[in-house]
């Protein structure tokens, strides 16, 4: 049992230490995630404790929407996450005391399964407390990451060789297309919408306007069976005389990484064209 | 539930505190199976059905092969081994073996496909298939001193084996003659702290922090999404692949091992610093160490003792790693994995008879050892992937993409993060060494501060929390 006592002391001298290592640095200086699965729960526990006062507006989505630089828009937060869908953004916001004014929703990535314990792990209780109070336990406060950012920022210059990237990024572009070219499942679209329709309720009954919106993808893309289908799905589940829609411009061509994720240049081109239908929209809502 | 879960620790510290209470003393049994059940049925309710049924037939068989002269001990035995082995096929391998018949949908075949995998039953029912041999072989106990004439309290016993919620989902597996005989009243006083603090530490850390951390890095290996890497990075993950299964139950067990002794219970060590292995036979003595076992005593040794001649033996070895390949999950590619093993065993066997293998020189064995590290990483790769096209997709990946470049930042973040999250392994295997020299004897006082520290990494550096991977055995 000594033993025992001795380790929790100790444990409580380096949790202190930490808390006030973090504390004086500041709170941005110590900002540090390993991986696109930590950034998201990074992006999301950064909404639930703090940004949710600051944004009327939220854009939800998968990581084809991450490309949004939504800090170029005032008033706009993003909790889109790569590799997941829109339902995990549109779980916290229902699930959250607090609810923006207008809710973005992209339509591309619905087909994808819901990530049921990302939310529930945010949203766990014991958890949510303890990190509300105790920031160093927060995702993007992590030990061993930050000494990883700082080694990757003193490594990386030395390494990087961006030979062959285009090679692999035809070969995304395949294999999207000849995904995109499956016609979804019925079933799996009714399902999916089904779950949309309850969360949008939600929303709506806490007073929330609902946009949808469609990232533009690269143009051979675009017409495919999946995409089509999921655009007829929506129009017939959200009637487009209640619901706002914003569909990527007309003969536009953005250039994309790999057939869905748009380039940093095209990025910030569909940011300025995004930002200009949001203060449309927000006119149209008021 | 998971033992990592806030809501396993509320359980944890309930269980404990009417465990001990002397009140309760009586009902020390009742109250472990009624947290054991909880903790089962919380994500999966409707199993729990399942599992009675397995404790309900194991126990009756059990019960009627000790204290029912009028039964046939042999045909007892071999029905409940039927059912347990039957229970396996039908909820883990139909689909298995449904699919390559290739039945059109029919209220069957849907039937047999939609059964969800309950959690455990790789487990529970290898437990039962202990129980009824040790038993009827009375090996190593006498019935009448471990299964007792009133069948309530027989069946309550065997539910204890069977459900105890340290082993019950993901093991480690437990056989009867090991539990059976510390089933008994227990107290406070008698738990070692500090040898349970250290399991549980150590366990919780190399679950929480690498494993949890190392899966999200290791996530990329998933085609096609491999293909965007230099080959370096494809080989680091691999290593990170098998540092992550290892840490993910060594972890598991160690935790377990630290739970069982709160409550009084002793498991074997489950995991002995596989990587220090130099056979293919003493892997498999350090490595998931109670399936090993468990194999070699109810099935490799039946099957050897059951006629005489090598070529048997080398058969034995091979099916048994077929059969433990298969046990980690319903997918060819497990078969393939365990068969790859098998073919090791049986070669490395057939080189020692020869006197071809026999390695005195320590540098020679240390070579040996690096081999067989490496056999086991990349033979992973079968592990990794359900179907062989895309293991077989990563091999080729690995050749042809350029191998020392990196692609993108993505690549160095890759890298840097794994190698960060297998550095702990390390420091465990060189604690490991450390022990045996007077240094550390020295530095025993002072240990504690390395578990301190670890626990304070565990709540500040833990990766999201996401089944043992051996959940799904």
């Amino acid at each position: 049992m000594v033993f025992l006592k001795k380790i929790l002391v100790v444990t409580v001298l380096f949790l202190g230490s930490y808390v006030a290592l973090v504390k004086g640095l500041g709170p941005t200086k110590w900002l540090a995630t390993q991986h696109t699965y930590q950034e998201s729960l990074a992006k999301a526990e950064q909404y639930l404790y703090y940004t949710h006062q600051l944004c009327p507006r939220v854009v939800v989505g998968s990581s084809l929407s991450s490309m949004i630089q939504t800090f170029r828009i005032p008033g706009t937060c993003s909790l889109t996450f790569p590799g997941q869908t829109v339902f995990e953004g549109l779980r916290l916001l229902t699930e959250n005391d607090s609810s923006p004014t207008c809710v973005y929703i992209e339509m591309n990535a619905v087909l994808r399964s819901e990530d049921k314990e990302f939310v529930d792990y945010l949203q766990s209780p014991v958890p949510y407390f303890l990190k509300k109070y105790l920031r160093v336990m927060r995702h993007d406060k992590q030990p061993i990451a930050k000494i990883g950012q700082l080694i990757h920022g003193i490594v990386e210059p030395h390494l990087i060789t961006n030979t062959t990237f285009d090679k692999h990024s035809t070969q995304l572009h395949q294999y999207f297309r000849k995904e995109s070219d499956i016609s979804p499942k019925e079933y799996i679209l009714d399902r999916q919408m089904q779950r949309m329709e309850e969360l949008v309720s939600i929303l709506e009954k806490k007073g929330c306007q609902i946009v949808f919106f469609e990232m533009p993808i690269s143009p051979d893309l675009t017409n495919l069976a999946q995409p089509r289908a999921i655009r007829a799905f929506f129009l017939k589940h959200f009637s487009p005389t209640k619901y706002t829609y914003i569909f990527p411009e007309k003969d536009k061509i953005y250039t994309t990484l790999d057939g869905i994720h748009l380039t940093y240049e095209a990025a910030l081109e569909y940011t300025a064209y995004f930002k200009k239908q949001v203060q449309e929209a927000d006119k149209s809502l008021q | 539930m998971l033992f990592n879960s806030f809501v396993f620790i509320g359980l944890l510290v309930l269980t404990f505190g009417l465990y001990y209470l002397p009140l309760l003393s009586r009902w020390q049994r009742s109250i472990l199976i009624l947290s054991s059940t909880v903790f089962y049925s919380y994500h999966q309710p409707a199993m729990v059905g399942l599992l009675l049924m397995s404790v309900l037939v194991n126990a009756l068989a059990s019960y009627l092969i000790a204290h029912d002269p009028g039964v046939n001990r042999v045909h007892m035995a071999t029905l409940g081994i039927i059912f347990n082995t039957g229970l396996l096929v039908v909820f883990k391998y139909s689909s298995l073996l449904i699919l390559p018949l290739g039945l059109g949908p029919n209220p069957l075949t849907t039937f047999l496909l939609g059964i969800p995998l309950p959690l455990g039953i790789s487990f529970f029912t290898f437990q039962g298939i202990s129980l009824l041999v040790d038993v009827k072989k009375e090996n190593y106990f006498r019935n009448e001193q471990l299964i007792p004439r009133s069948f309530w309290h027989h069946f309550e016993r065997i539910f204890l084996f069977e459900a105890f919620f340290a082993h019950a989902i993901a093991g480690p597996i437990v056989k009867a003659h090991d539990f059976l005989p510390q089933i008994s009243p227990k107290k406070l006083s008698t738990i070692h702290w500090e040898t349970t603090t250290k399991a549980l530490i150590t366990g919780y850390f190399l679950k929480m922090v690498v494993a949890d951390n190392l899966k999200d890095f290791t996530v990329w290996l998933a085609y096609p999404y491999f293909q965007q890497f230099s080959g370096s990075t494809l080989v680091l993950l691999v290593f990170g692949y098998y540092f992550q299964l290892f840490a993910d139950f060594a972890g598991y067990s160690l935790i377990a091992i630290g739970l069982a002794r709160m409550f009084g219970y002793s498991f074997k060590p489950n995991f002995n610093f596989p990587l220090l292995a130099t056979s293919f036979r003493e892997l498999w003595t350090r490595w998931h160490i109670s399936l090993t076992n468990f194999l070699r005593e109810y099935l490799f040794l039946p099957i050897v003792r059951a006629g005489s001649g090598k070529w048997r033996r080398y058969f034995g070895m091979l099916f048994v790693m077929i059969v433990a390949g298969l046990w980690h999950g319903a997918t060819w590619n497990f078969a393939l994995w365990g068969a790859l093993h098998g073919a090791a065993l049986v070669l490395e066997n057939i080189l020692t008879k020869k006197k071809i293998l026999m390695m005195k020189s320590p540098f020679l064995k240390f070579l040996k050892g690096i081999f067989i590290f490496l056999f086991s990483v990349f033979s992973l790769i079968l592990f990794k992937f359900s179907v062989l096209h895309d293991s077989l997709e990563l091999y080729k990946t690995i050749q042809s993409n350029t191998f020392w470049f990196f692609y993108s930042s993505n690549d160095t973040k890759i890298v840097i993060y794994t190698l960060l999250y297998i550095a702990p392994v390390g420091f465990y295997y060189f604690m490991h060494f450390l022990k045996k020299t007077s240094w550390y004897r020295a530095f025993l006082p002072a240990e504690f501060l390395i578990y301190a520290f670890l626990f304070f990494l565990i709540i500040v550096n833990s990766g999201m929390a996401k089944n043992f991977i051996y959940f799904q055995f």
